[in-house]
């Protein structure tokens, strides 16, 4: 048995040698392993296989390849090209103009592709060109694209969710709800920041062409199709039941298939190439995930959650302010911790504590995708702003870093909002099977 | 700075087999999707089930992510914190860098020796998974260990060559094994992305 204060050291410890650059999947075996031999004893240590194949024998975890190869068939099938263009046209008369169009592609890209990284490259590149030739003030366009890259892991089928769902037994379907309102919500929200911004400072802003007409408009639907057929099959078939996460993220692959076939962009070659990029990914995430597994199965043994439990019993803070503390701790822990690394290394410390303080489990991996997407774009350090300076190729990270602090601001008010209104993202939660 | 650009030779070497592999598993994970669309469309029209899709699925992500590890690690993919890795010395950089190659070589290694030992009782006790498909366990569980073998043999390879590069060249220890860039990174992604035009000037910016 292991108290609270052995626990926290272990996970220093844990931290401390991700900070040193070993493979996050190797520090996370190496202490759960050194926890293992030094508190239960040689058994658990040499049941080390057999619980990497009994989490890695999962058809729920099914899911991460099915819905990252369902993200590069889109990609590669062409079906996100017309994006931009068609949403242009539907955003040019709001005030900020094509920004907005940087925020909804994002956001229905990264919708449907697994990676941030991916994301925020490819957008940069398609959008970054089309703002040449026009008036916008340069930081604005980078942080409206890092803002939006930011949304991908709260608009369902994200791959966090699957993640925190199977890490802590909570069900993948009512988190997709839960993910909907605040994703779509800070959508949103992002856009209302670039119209106030538009508004108060004009000078910042290019104004579109304004006579776009209701017909081009319903024209360039086609060009918004495939993104929002797959999404709305996802989530149909599971909030009807009629299929599992698993088989939903099936479905969609086959009805993605033909997008790429009337763009003829179909071919084993095209297929081979999503193979590739689907399991690099696969790989990734589920070295991590296997090892991380083992380690809680070992803090199980330990005893940790209760230990951590009962002293969070003791504690006897208000959950808000817990919550708000939590809030900073992530925002910390995100200046050196990418999304997957952050979620396993901290769930299975911070689960039990914030379940015995009554925090609903489905609300809290809310909280925890939305904390770890906050992290990409906070400046100086998220992920994503990196991405599109490297991308841009000119003028300096600073513009990446000023564009991206109103949004990054944008979002610390959705932790507000979630925080004081949880009904944000339990109302529709609970109104689902899942 | 060593143009990054060079391969390393080991994994230029290990590459094109672990493709392949990749390849075949990509089909296998095509022939999942068309047996649980037919499963959900029987379940919901036409009053039939395929009896263990789900089961068949779940071997699938065991087989198919332990094959996929090695090519990640040949890719440079395996998440690694870069923050005070990126601030080091040059030497210290090439410390952490065979130190994270030698211990992922140790752990990868013994979770394949521990996976000898499932495969191996599964066989002796002639264990069956507790379905109505009753699928003999050391079917899936040896596609799940070569995945692991594969990976292991990859992981100690590159352990050696980095110890080899340790001792007589420690610019390319860092280069061939250290965390990907940001450059590289985007280069992993848009590099084959035939959906994402790139700008000009990318291209030839780049050495």
């Amino acid at each position: 048995m292991l108290d609270a204060s052995g626990a926290l050291l272990g996970f220093l410890l844990l931290l401390g040698l991700m900070m040193l650059g070993f493979h996050v999947g190797t520090v996370l075996g190496a202490v759960a392993l050194l926890g293992a031999g030094l508190y239960v004893g040689a058994p658990v240590v040499r049941a080390f296989a057999t619980q990497l194949y009994a989490s890695m024998d999962d058809s729920i975890l099914l899911a991460i390849p099915l819905y990252i190869l369902l993200g590069e068939i889109l990609v590669r099938g062409g079906a996100t090209d017309r994006m931009y263009q068609s949403l242009a046209l539907w955003f040019n008369r709001l005030p900020g103009g094509l920004l907005h169009t940087n925020i909804g592609a994002s956001a229905m890209f990264s919708a449907v592709s697994g990676s941030s990284v991916a994301t925020a490259a490819t957008i940069s590149t398609v959008a970054l060109p089309t703002f040449k030739s026009r008036k916008y003030d340069q930081r604005l366009v980078l942080g409206s694209i890092a803002a939006g890259a930011s949304l991908g892991n709260l608009i369902p089928p994200g791959i966090a969710f699957i993640v925190y769902g199977v890490m802590t037994n909570t069900s993948i379907g009512k988190l997709y709800a839960a993910g909907t309102v605040p994703g779509i919500l800070m959508a949103l929200i992002f856009m209302a920041t670039i119209a106030a911004i538009a508004l108060a400072r004009p000078h910042l802003v290019a104004t579109e062409r304004s006579d776009v007409s209701w017909g081009e408009r319903i024209r360039g639907l086609p060009g918004l199709a495939a993104p929002f057929i797959v999404f709305a099959v996802i989530m149909g078939s599971i909030y009807t039941g009629w299929a599992t996460v698993t088989e939903s993220a099936a479905l969609a692959v086959a009805v993605a298939l033909p997008f790429a076939w009337m763009n003829r962009r179909l071919s084993v070659r095209m297929l081979h190439e999503c193979f590739l990029s689907t399991f690099h990914l696969t790989a990734i995430s589920m070295f991590i995930l296997a090892v991380a597994f083992f380690l809680n199965f070992v803090m199980g043994l330990l005893g940790v959650p209760q230990a951590l439990a009962g002293a969070a019993g003791s504690l006897k803070t208000d959950p808000i302010v817990f919550l708000w503390c939590l809030a900073l701790f992530y925002l910390l822990l995100g200046i050196f911790f990418e999304t997957l690394p952050m979620l396993v290394g901290t769930v299975p410390i911070i689960f039990p504590i914030v379940m015995a303080m009554g925090v609903d489990p489905v609300w809290f991996g809310v909280f925890i995708v939305l904390m770890c997407e906050i992290s990409l774009i906070s400046p100086p350090v998220g992920m994503t702003l990196y991405v599109i300076q490297a991308v841009r190729r000119e003028g300096s990270i600073g513009e990446v870093f000023q564009g991206a602090l109103p949004f990054f601001a944008a979002m610390i008010l959705m932790i507000a909002l979630l925080i004081h209104f949880p009904q944000i993202a339990l109302w529709f939660a609970n109104r689902t099977s899942g | 700075m060593l143009q990054t650009r060079e391969r390393n030779p080991v994994a230029a070497a290990l590459e094109p087999g672990l493709r392949f592999m990749l390849y075949a598993a990509g089909w296998w994970l095509m022939l999942i999707v068309l047996l649980t669309c037919i499963e959900i469309l029987g379940r919901k029209f036409f009053g039939f089930s395929l009896q263990g899709v789900d089961e068949v699925g779940g071997y699938t992500l065991g087989v198919t992510a332990s094959m996929s590890f090695a090519y990640a690690l040949v890719k440079r993919g395996h998440t690694r914190v870069d923050f005070l890795l990126s601030r080091m010395t040059p030497f210290w950089q090439s410390v952490c860098n065979v130190a994270a190659m030698i211990t992922l070589a140790i752990l990868v290694s013994y979770a394949f020796l521990r996976g000898i030992t499932v495969l191996s009782e599964s066989i002796e006790f002639q264990s069956h998974s507790t379905t109505p498909l009753r699928v003999p366990l050391w079917m899936p569980q040896s596609g799940w260990l070569f995945g692991w073998a594969v990976f292991a043999g990859t992981s100690v390879a590159f352990a050696l060559h980095s110890i080899v590069l340790f001792v007589t060249d420690r610019r390319r220890l860092n280069a061939y094994y250290g965390p990907l860039t940001v450059d590289e990174e985007i280069e992993a992604e848009l590099g084959t992305n035939t959906a994402a035009p790139r700008p000009a000037e990318q291209e030839s910016g780049r050495a």
